[in-house]
């Protein structure tokens, strides 16, 4: 799977060559594709595609999707502003450092208050498309620019808001002219390349803020192993329900908290303008001190460079990225548990944010010794990976003396997928098993992935074994 | 091979260090103790940097007669240091200071000797094996960050702007999480530690072409420094050249034995 920004010059390119490409590069297949709007300003009238929640306006005629799908296409003679969900509306936005310079040519905007905040005009109703054409709608520039998902959102972010998969329709604000916008992934695993920032008015550069791109995580492919499963009596592993890979297609997410503090108002917010703060604060990051002043040495750690800390959300997001929630104490739990997975206690209810993985516990191994989980681990008589795998990339090699040779060289390996810890026997000669809490031990297949939780013991030709353990 | 410390196994290692052309004071530290090695690239106004890399080192050079020596002992150690240098960046001279470690332990993990390298900055792990040279730690640097990005090129990273700013290092509040590999030894295997002022100045070539001769590594390690000091030493240079040597034969091709082969039943 690419990263972000790979996956950003994959849409920006795919969108030079033109709508079904660009349509192509959002998602493998129809059903996948993210809520989005996008308009294809090469001829006029402009051609507009929303899906979703997102949609389009031009003046004060608006086109929704109205629920069609895979989409609602529309024609507009007059410039087009295009409109994403809450989230981008509502205060989310690009690092700076993917913002300042984009030379990506950039849909034309008209001028006219394009960085304005648009106040908030109530317009009744959705207009039908198409609409009747206005003063000479400038659009030359064909769909372009492709505004970064920032590989490192910070910690403190909360998830795109999830909403309804169909929007109805309903009042909405005049929107800035110029403001061309996607709006992020509802694919909560996929999330927001954004950084919670206080609302802004949107750029007038860009005509996709937000694409469906993958965290580097996302390695595997739609038809990924199978799904740990674990037994509904064990309450520190995820439900039964939770794919082993991150999905690949957006899932519909559970229906976001209402915002909090602010009067009551129909959902979704995607109707508000970008001026209006009415999003809930964000949960407590783990907030990092203030940034000390810039040293004058070589080398200089990001954090003391005040405006490149503002940009680089999530310190250390080189790994692998997960969403996820708090307990009372500060621990770091999968968003799909009730509670923590370090200390047991019971997680409120909250967004969940993105954050480096943590440390998923270790491997007390028979023979001696403990092997952290905070990457896969490969075990066997003598284990061995390609030497051309990245750093990142590389598990943990754990070589098992075996007096009879009844280990194999590579016998099993143990494997990170979000929060989930799974075991794979790698065709060894003599096997491996796995022990699930409170149950029987299991002879795995070969290649088969069986999720394991703490406390499972996994043997390797009836002669190693090792405990998956928690955090102490 | 597996083991690292018994009979038939010699280890020989070779440090050195220079503060260049250009820099003041050398606030690089290194770590060759025991079975334990490790570089610190310290930054800091005035010679804080070289306050919180000895401290670095300090710390983790503690376990060095530590047995059995487990990979949590290191990281544990590598957060100690991180507290350690936040305390002491209370002065105005010392504030915000910190450094980079890249280590190299022989850890015991299923009753064997392992390796165990831990990371956190801009400091490089390299194993020689064979021809091959690879690094085998992931630099936390900008530059880094946008290469993986595919956003620039190599050779623009050499030049970048942010080439020196790095995304993780001791001194930081929170305390950054530091990258761990364990893996088994092998025959033959090389390693090199070093700090930017030697990849900076040297090519990765001329890296391993210098690991791969039959010197002493003493005598490679203080080449390279020399080297990089030639090629310009803008910045301080430190290096630690390990060389693990065996007569032993290697158990590892042989096939693994069917259980059913030796319990018919």
């Amino acid at each position: 799977m690419l990263p972000p920004a790979a996956r950003r010059a994959e849409i920006e390119t795919a969108a030079r060559a033109g709508l079904v490409a660009l349509l192509e590069a959002l998602g493998p297949r129809l059903s996948e594709l993210p809520d989005f709007a996008v308009a294809d300003t090469s001829a006029v009238p402009t051609r507009v595609l929303v899906r979703g929640r997102a949609w389009a306006s031009a003046g004060s005629v608006e086109g929704r999707s109205l629920g069609r799908m895979p989409w609602r296409e529309l024609e507009f003679d007059d410039p087009v502003t295009l409109h994403g969900a809450p989230a981008v509306r509502m205060g989310w936005q690009m690092p700076s450092r993917f913002t300042h310079d984009d030379d990506a040519a950039s849909a034309a905007p008209p001028a006219a208050g394009a960085e304005a905040p648009a106040p908030v005009a109530e317009v009744p109703a959705p207009a039908p498309a198409p609409v009747p054409p206005a003063a000479g709608a400038e659009a030359p520039a064909p769909v372009a620019e492709v505004p970064a998902p920032a590989p490192a959102p910070s910690p403190a972010d909360a998830a795109p808001a999830p909403a309804p998969e169909v929007p109805a329709p309903m009042p909405v604000p005049t929107p800035p002219p110029a403001d061309l916008t996607l709006p992020p992934p509802t694919d909560e695993d996929s999330g927001p390349p954004a950084q919670r920032v206080p609302p802004t008015p949107a750029r007038s550069t860009s005509v996709i803020d937000s694409v469906p791109w993958r965290r580097p995580a996302s390695s595997t492919p739609a038809a990924s192993p199978p799904a740990p499963t674990s037994p509904p009596s064990s309450p520190p592993v995820p439900a039964p329900s939770v794919p082993a890979g991150p999905p690949v297609a957006p899932v519909a997410p559970p229906p976001p908290p209402p915002p909090v503090g602010i009067p009551p108002v129909p959902p979704p917010a995607w109707g508000t303008a970008p001026a209006t703060t009415r999003q809930a604060p964000p949960p407590p990051p783990p907030a990092g001190p203030p940034a000390p002043p810039p040293l004058s040495e070589v080398t200089q750690d990001r954090q003391s460079l005040a405006t490149l800390a503002q940009a680089a959300g999530i310190p250390g997001s080189d790994g692998p990225i997960v969403l996820a929630v708090l307990c009372p104490a500060g621990h770091a739990s999968s968003p799909h548990s009730g509670s923590c997975r370090v200390c047991g206690r019971d997680i409120p209810p909250q967004q969940p944010f993105q954050t480096p993985r943590p440390r998923l516990g270790h491997l007390r191994i028979s023979t001696g010794g403990v092997v952290p989980l905070d990457r896969g681990v490969l075990l066997g008589r003598a284990p061995r990976v390609n030497a051309d795998l990245p750093p990142n990339a590389r598990p943990h090699l754990v070589r098992l003396a075996s007096a009879d040779n009844d280990l194999s060289r590579n016998h099993a390996e143990i494997v990170l997928e979000g929060w989930h810890v799974l075991v794979r026997d790698l065709g060894s000669t003599n096997g491996t098993t796995v022990a699930l809490p409170g149950q029987p031990p299991v002879r795995l297949r070969p290649t088969e992935d069986q999720g394991i939780e703490p406390g499972t013991v996994i043997t390797l030709a009836d002669e190693v074994t090792l405990v998956y353990e928690a955090e102490a | 091979m597996n083991t690292l410390t018994g009979q038939g196994i010699r280890i020989r290692v070779g440090a050195a260090t220079d503060v260049g052309r250009v820099r003041a004071h050398n606030e690089d530290c290194y770590l060759a103790e025991n079975l334990l090695w490790g570089v610190a690239d310290g930054m800091g106004g005035h010679a804080a940097g070289e306050v919180a890399s000895r401290i670095g080192v300090d710390t983790v050079g503690a376990l060095a007669y530590r047995h059995p020596l487990r990979p949590d002992d290191l990281l544990g150690a590598i957060r100690d240091a991180n507290a350690r240098i936040l305390a002491s960046g209370s002065t105005p001279e010392t504030e915000g200071m910190g450094t980079t470690f890249a280590g190299l332990a022989v850890v015991e993990a299923a009753g064997a000797d392992h390796w165990c390298v831990v990371n956190v900055g801009d400091s490089r792990v390299y194993r020689l094996i064979g021809n091959r040279m690879s690094q085998i730690t992931h630099d936390h640097s900008e530059v880094r960050e946008l290469l993986d990005a595919g956003l620039i090129t190599p050779a623009e990273a050499a030049r970048h702007p942010m080439r020196n700013i790095i995304t993780r290092s001791l001194g930081t509040d929170p305390a950054p999480t530091p990258d761990v590999w364990v893996f088994p030894p092998s025959r033959g295997e090389r390693f090199l530690l070093c700090t930017d002022g030697l990849t900076n100045e040297v090519g990765e070539r001329d890296l391993m072409l210098a690991l791969r001769t039959d010197a002493d590594p003493q005598i490679i390690a203080e080449g390279l420094v020399d080297a990089a000091v030639r090629n310009g030493g803008r910045d301080n240079v430190t290096v630690v050249v390990v060389a693990v040597d065996t007569d032993e034969d290697d158990e590892e091709e042989a096939d693994t034995s069917p259980r059913s082969a030796l319990n018919p039943n």
